[in-house]
């Protein structure tokens, strides 16, 4: 048997011995982007079955176009194939919240925990560089989750039903398709990371997140019947919108250009069909529910506890 | 030459001043920084970072400004936090070179260097696992290799030794030593446990209550200005401690039949004095040996 080989080095980097890093380095732009691909890079895997069930969202909506090709127009009723994406938006928007609260609302919270904060911010980024980058995260997966479904649906259109009419809306409906996948996303990422950054506990942030979802939709609800027995059936249906899932629901409708509908059935209230929010009320809510989670988030990701005396 | 300085610098945690008027300098090699709980350390190196804006006075951390170019700062500086710090799901070298992007590697530099830094701290072998099942001397080694992995200038640790066992904390003092000496980075070691910092650091900051108590090299400091004996009695004896004032010299610490003469430097025929001073009183010296002061009581003399 021969000795061991005294020259081999242990490990599997042959020098052990320190010396400084000489290499090249990069600008500090986009230090924000590493943080974000960090991120998807850890939460993706946890979330990545919820993408699956918001493409079984846009299946709906994909089975009733299939079934448009052999049922007569005067039996469905004459829809717009924007409805259709409609259909598949409202359906993918639960899904896209528990995705929101799976990966948003412990993003910041599950590093304050972890006390990874006194390590990220003792490198030469600043409290924006890694508040961007835990947005943006966030931000795109949702947007990838709520873009690709529909996406393959405007594919399957495209191939399918040109000789139905889809062409002439084809062009107009991309544009809305990229601003309703963009809606959620903004929100849910502005909002939930907002709730993070206050929090110590991933599961605190989770729950405190999920409690503001339901709370605001009943107020919202409750808020609408209080103003139909005063007799404003008009402003109702505003008001009932006037929620993180209200917002999302009611501008995708004007972002559509459709009426919330089952089984391809337009919803009614009062024997007339759901009338359609205001838009300007919602979209001041939106931003507001946006400003008010970024300026959160952004006032208490808190600089490195250094030492603890 | 200082790694870091400030000068008459006030720091304040709203109404309450936390650092008034401090005036050091870090020098190069390794510094220990001690000092009680509320001494000031923490604040001293959150300002040296960047973090806390001072109320007054300057600062600066390898020529940088402490108020305007943090960013500078930190990139060349890395910090060992007291604390666990990690991120679960990740693995050292994923987090590892995870800190090195952000320091501003590219990702095929900062993996080859987090390899690399985590071979030299001793985590060759278990670089692949989650660092939420690493044992505590395993995440203190960890948390020094994201420190490294850019390549600082300066590193602060913070209690580096905590929670190891006493093979872990040999090792760790151990590489603090081999960074901080002829690696060409600079460490400041915060510690309370005086051996470690006698161990390896070349110079020692006492801080109290956000002054600067004392300063100077381990061995300065150690020295006196005075010769120290300590001499053994057969039994205590009163007596001699009065006829060793009688001579010139005194007693500063008593122990049982041991105590501690200290002579005016350069005092002559000191065994002469000690047998002089046991006939006169009665006493029975068993032995006596010069003797020089410890860190520890460096310490309790700065911050008394």
């Amino acid at each position: 048997m021969n000795p061991p080989d005294e020259a081999q080095p242990k490990g599997l980097i042959a020098d052990l011995s320190y010396r400084g890093y000489e290499g090249p380095l990069l600008t500090r732009r986009f230090r924000w982007w590493v943080i974000t691909r960090n991120e998807i890079k850890l939460v993706f895997r946890n979330v990545w079955l919820l993408g699956l069930l918001v493409i079984f969202a846009y299946l709906i909506p994909g089975v009733q176009l299939y079934l448009r090709s052999f049922i007569p127009p005067e039996i469905v009723g004459e829809r717009s194939f924007a409805s259709y994406f409609y259909t598949g938006y409202s359906g993918s928007l639960f899904w896209l919240f528990l995705v929101a609260l799976l990966i948003g609302a412990p993003s910041i919270a599950g590093d304050n925990r972890a006390n990874a904060l006194q390590i990220l911010l003792a490198k030469p980024i600043t409290k924006l560089d890694y508040l961007i980058g835990k947005l943006a995260a966030v931000f795109f997966i949702l947007f990838g989750m709520s873009l690709i479904p529909a996406l393959a649906l405007y594919l399957f259109c495209l191939g399918s039903f040109n000789d139905q009419g889809f062409s002439k809306e084809a062009l107009g409906i991309l544009p809305r398709i990229i601003a309703a996948s963009l809606l959620p996303a903004v929100v849910h990422s502005s909002v939930a990371v907002g709730v993070s950054a206050r929090s110590k506990s991933p599961m605190v942030a989770t729950a405190v997140y999920g409690a503001l979802y339901i709370a605001l939709s009943i107020v919202s609800q409750i808020a609408s019947n209080i103003v139909v027995d005063r007799g404003g059936q008009e402003v109702a249906t505003t008001v009932m919108h006037l929620s993180i899932s209200g917002v999302l629901s009611g501008i995708g409708q004007h972002i559509y250009n459709a009426q919330p509908s089952f089984l391809g059935q337009p919803l009614r209230i009062w024997g007339e069909p759901l009338p359609r929010p205001e838009l300007l009320p919602m979209v001041a809510l939106a931003a507001a529910l946006c400003a008010l989670g970024i300026t959160l988030a952004a006032s208490h990701i808190q600089a490195v506890e250094v030492v603890r005396d | 030459m200082a790694v870091a300085e400030v000068r008459n610098l006030t720091l304040a945690y709203g109404p309450r001043t936390a650092i008034s008027d401090l005036t050091l300098e870090i020098p190069e090699g390794c510094t220990g920084l001690l000092g009680p709980n509320g001494a000031g350390k923490t604040t001293l190196i959150k300002a040296l970072l960047g973090f806390l804006k001072p109320v007054s006075g300057s600062g600066s951390v390898l020529g940088f400004d402490i108020r305007t170019e943090s960013l500078k700062i930190r990139q060349r500086v890395g910090l060992m936090p007291e604390v666990d710090c990690h991120i679960p799901g990740m693995n050292a070298v994923s987090l590892t070179a995870y800190a090195g992007e952000l320091a501003g590697m590219p990702f095929a530099h900062a993996l080859r260097r987090a390899h690399e830094v985590l071979e030299y701290c001793g985590l060759g072998e278990v670089r692949y696992r989650k660092v939420e099942t690493y044992s505590t001397g395993a995440k203190q080694r960890l948390k020094l290799a994201q420190a490294l992995v850019h390549g600082p200038s300066l590193l602060f640790l913070d209690e580096p030794t905590n929670g190891l066992d006493p093979e872990g904390r040999e090792e760790m003092l151990n590489l603090i030593r081999d960074i901080s000496h002829g690696k060409g980075v600079n460490v400041v070691v915060s510690s309370h446990l005086l051996p470690d910092i006698e161990r390896t650091c070349d110079h020692v900051l006492v801080l109290k209550d956000g002054t600067l108590r004392a300063q100077g090299s381990v061995a300065e400091l150690k020295n006196t200005s005075r010769t120290l004996v300590d001499v053994e009695l057969r039994e205590p004896c009163p007596a001699f401690v009065e006829e060793i004032s009688k001579a010139g010299a005194s007693v500063v610490h008593c122990s049982g039949s041991s105590y501690r003469v200290s002579f005016p430097a350069g005092a002559n025929s000191i065994g002469a004095v000690l047998f002089r001073a046991a006939k006169s009183s009665g006493a029975q010296i068993r032995g006596f040996r010069p003797t020089k002061r410890t860190l520890e009581e460096v310490f309790l003399e700065a911050v008394s």
